[in-house]
């Protein structure tokens, strides 16, 4: 159970509330001015695919950047130390850059409107209606959980009862989603990565000052903690023992790669935003543009949770009655006053509704368009499609409202997140991969890989792991393992069923697997694109180079 | 074969309808009014601080320092949007000289820009 100290009740005013009421004001607005652009589905599921690289970019760097991230890193921070790194350095550059420079060509080329509708035309129906079915659901379980984090932060920051909190954010988002579709949550989250900016940053700045610096957090941790805890890689040797509860291996196999190209390149949440882009190389650059503020991100999330270890030691004890998912509302009650308190607090409530409305608006493209459009109600007017899309988001976020008390039986949100991720995304990314490089991977391969491979890490979570038959020291380790497990059961069921199946016609392939390409003119890149500064290996490399160089001073 | 890529000719049917390119208002200007009304906001709460927020913030006004670096990256935005319009509204979404502008070199700088400017508060 995740219950917030009472001590958290933040000294807001009015001028604070002035703060938060003018961006419900905004983020309402934005639905209602983005309504007109709407007219057909697919400028309400994917923007008109017209969308500049900038606003995408930043929009697929704040989806990710949701409230359950930024508390659950901080707290990450506050209980694991500077291993938290791995989780953007390791864990999200690497496969943001391949999405853009290896997998977005067939994503964008083939003119997939979602990452369900790949398997579609690779595979076939089966494998789609699968990943369609389990998205749809995963979708609704975590806006549910979302909403049921917001609530509980909400109740102790501000003193809103829960459920105030829950229909007052629900509604908001079902408001401007419904009217602008993802133009509006795309712009919403534009504007959201900002604010949070200027939520996150000042409150770094007080926090570091008020505890000496950047020497003065690392003395002090390594006098309570010890020189490990301030080290990307010290004490993850095989066999050695770590709060983490994992070692190199489990984290570059497990988190960097099997988690980590997961969530990234097959999550529709994210792919979304990079299929709205306005031409391919506009859909390149969306994940690698949105690379270079994932490096810094962990300087105003994951430096805040140490601030806080700091400040108060005794955070996830028992005693001081503080969670570590406390720490960011800690510091907040701590150091900021009010002005800067009220930016911080919209930053929050912002980042909630930002990573729900994410959830929200991917699935009501793939619940629209690849369950009721593709099985249900065919050949209907595109007008009815648009007018599906709306209710169906209706329905998505009231389904939300109603699943958020799932949240509730892990103590660490973040844990419970990267759970459900590892069960639906990683199974998905070894389909997708053997599917892209391999020719000959069949249709029911791709169905049975997917249900094995998901099959196999949830045995392997609850039952192997949760009931103690293999020990593994942590959540977090388990997670790891079990992305492993769900990664290479998946791939080893896919080789063994294409084996005994017929593939399908090389001609139906065309544009969907590696070495063809998609039938039709190709698109003229947009006058500009051939800058050096936007090519998309320039751009991926030197963000691979960047999260490298990050890592110097945490390893020597 | 031809029906296998039936669904790629509607998406292209659907683009060339798409009212999004045409109507769809500039980001820039809702970025940059609100950073502005919220830089004028935090900057009365820095220059009305007492001494007891100066403290409790370690010993700086970070509600002035947050209130200018917010006033300056919301002037950027709408400085930005005046110098890089997007092409005029109801113009055919063709690529012209004067648009790829607004392009990514230019976003991530403002991006980076406003980071390190209120780091500095």
């Amino acid at each position: 159970m995740h219950y917030l100290a009472e001590g958290l009740r933040l000294p807001t005013n009015a001028l604070d509330y002035t703060i938060l009421i003018l961006y419900f004001a905004v983020v309402l607005g934005v639905g209602f001015a983005a309504r007109a652009s709407v007219k057909t589905s697919l400028d309400f599921f994917l923007s008109g695919r017209s969308l500049p690289a900038w606003v995408t970019g930043l929009a697929f760097v704040a989806a990710n950047l949701g409230a359950l991230e930024i508390l659950g890193m901080a707290a990450n921070g506050a209980q694991y130390g500077v291993y938290t790194v791995h989780w953007y350095w390791v864990g999200a550059i690497p496969a943001m850059v391949f999405l853009g420079l290896v997998m977005m060509p067939f994503y964008y080329g083939s003119k997939v409107r979602s990452v369900p509708e790949f398997l579609l035309h690779r595979y076939g129906p089966s494998s789609h209606l699968l990943s369609s079915i389990i998205f749809s659901v995963a979708s609704v379980l975590i806006a549910g959980v979302n909403l049921y984090a917001m609530a509980i932060v909400v109740e102790a920051l501000l003193g809103w009862p829960q459920w105030v909190a829950i229909v007052v954010a629900g509604l908001f988002v079902l408001a401007y989603i419904t009217l602008g579709g993802l133009s509006s949550a795309i712009y919403n989250e534009v504007l959201q990565f900002f604010v949070i900016l200027a939520a996150l940053i000042p409150l770094t700045v007080v926090g570091l000052r008020r505890i000496g610096g950047f020497g003065g957090l690392k003395d002090s941790l390594v006098a309570s903690h010890g020189p490990n805890f301030v080290s990307a890689w010290g004490g993850t040797g095989i066999g050695s023992a770590n709060p983490l509860g994992a070692n190199w291996l489990t984290i570059v196999l497990g988190l960097g790669f099997c988690l980590s190209f997961g969530y990234w390149t097959t999550n529709f949440a994210e792919v979304q935003r990079a299929l709205s882009a306005r031409n391919l190389s506009a859909a390149r650059r969306t994940p690698l543009i949105a690379a270079f503020p994932k490096v810094l991100i962990p300087l105003i999330v994951v430096v805040p949770g140490l601030i806080s270890l700091v400040l108060r030691p005794d955070i996830g004890s028992k005693k001081s009655g503080l969670q570590y998912n406390d720490a960011i509302p800690l510091l907040m009650s701590e150091l900021l006053p009010n002005g800067v308190l009220g930016l911080a607090v919209t930053g929050l409530l912002a980042a909630f509704m930002a990573g729900m409305a994410a959830n929200v608006s991917s699935f009501n493209t793939v619940f629209t368009h690849d369950i009721w459009r593709a099985y249900i109600q065919r050949n209907r007017s595109d007008g009815y499609y648009l007018l599906t899309g709306r209710v169906v988001t209706a329905i998505g976020v009231l389904a939300g409202m109603g699943t958020a008390f799932i949240a509730s039986s892990f103590s660490n949100i973040m844990n419970y997140l990267q759970t459900l991720f590892s069960f639906f995304n990683v199974p998905l990314f070894c389909v997708f991969i053997i599917g892209m490089f391999w020719r000959r991977a069949t249709a029911p391969a791709g169905f049975w890989g997917l249900l094995c491979g998901t099959l196999a890490a949830l045995i392997n979570y609850f039952w192997l792991y949760r009931a103690d038959v293999i020990s593994i020291p942590s959540d977090q380790g388990a997670n790891f393992v079990s992305a492993i497990v769900a990664f290479v059961v998946g791939g080893v069921v896919m080789i063994a069923v294409t084996l005994f199946t017929k593939p399908k016609p090389v001609e139906s392939l065309a544009g969907l697997v590696y070495g063809t390409t998609a039938p039709g003119v190709a698109e003229p890149p947009a006058p500009g694109d051939e800058a050096w500064y936007r090519r998309p290996a320039v751009l991926g490399w030197s963000a691979l180079i960047l999260a490298a160089v990050c890592y110097i001073p945490f390893s020597l | 074969m031809s029906e296998e890529y039936e669904y790629r000719h509607e998406v292209e049917e659907l683009a060339e309808r798409s009212a999004t390119a045409a109507r769809l208002f500039d980001v820039r200007r809702i970025i940059g009014g609100l950073f502005v009304v919220y830089g004028i906001i935090v900057l009365i709460a820095g220059y009305t601080a007492s001494d007891a927020d100066v403290k409790k913030a370690s010993g700086i006004n970070i509600n002035l320092w947050t209130g200018w670096c917010v006033l300056a990256v919301g002037l950027l935005f709408l400085l930005w949007m005046k110098l890089r319009p997007l092409s005029a509204p109801g113009a055919v979404p063709k690529p012209e000289p004067s648009r790829p502008g607004n392009g990514p070199g230019a976003g991530t700088g403002t991006g980076t820009g406003s980071g390190t400017g209120t780091g500095e508060g």
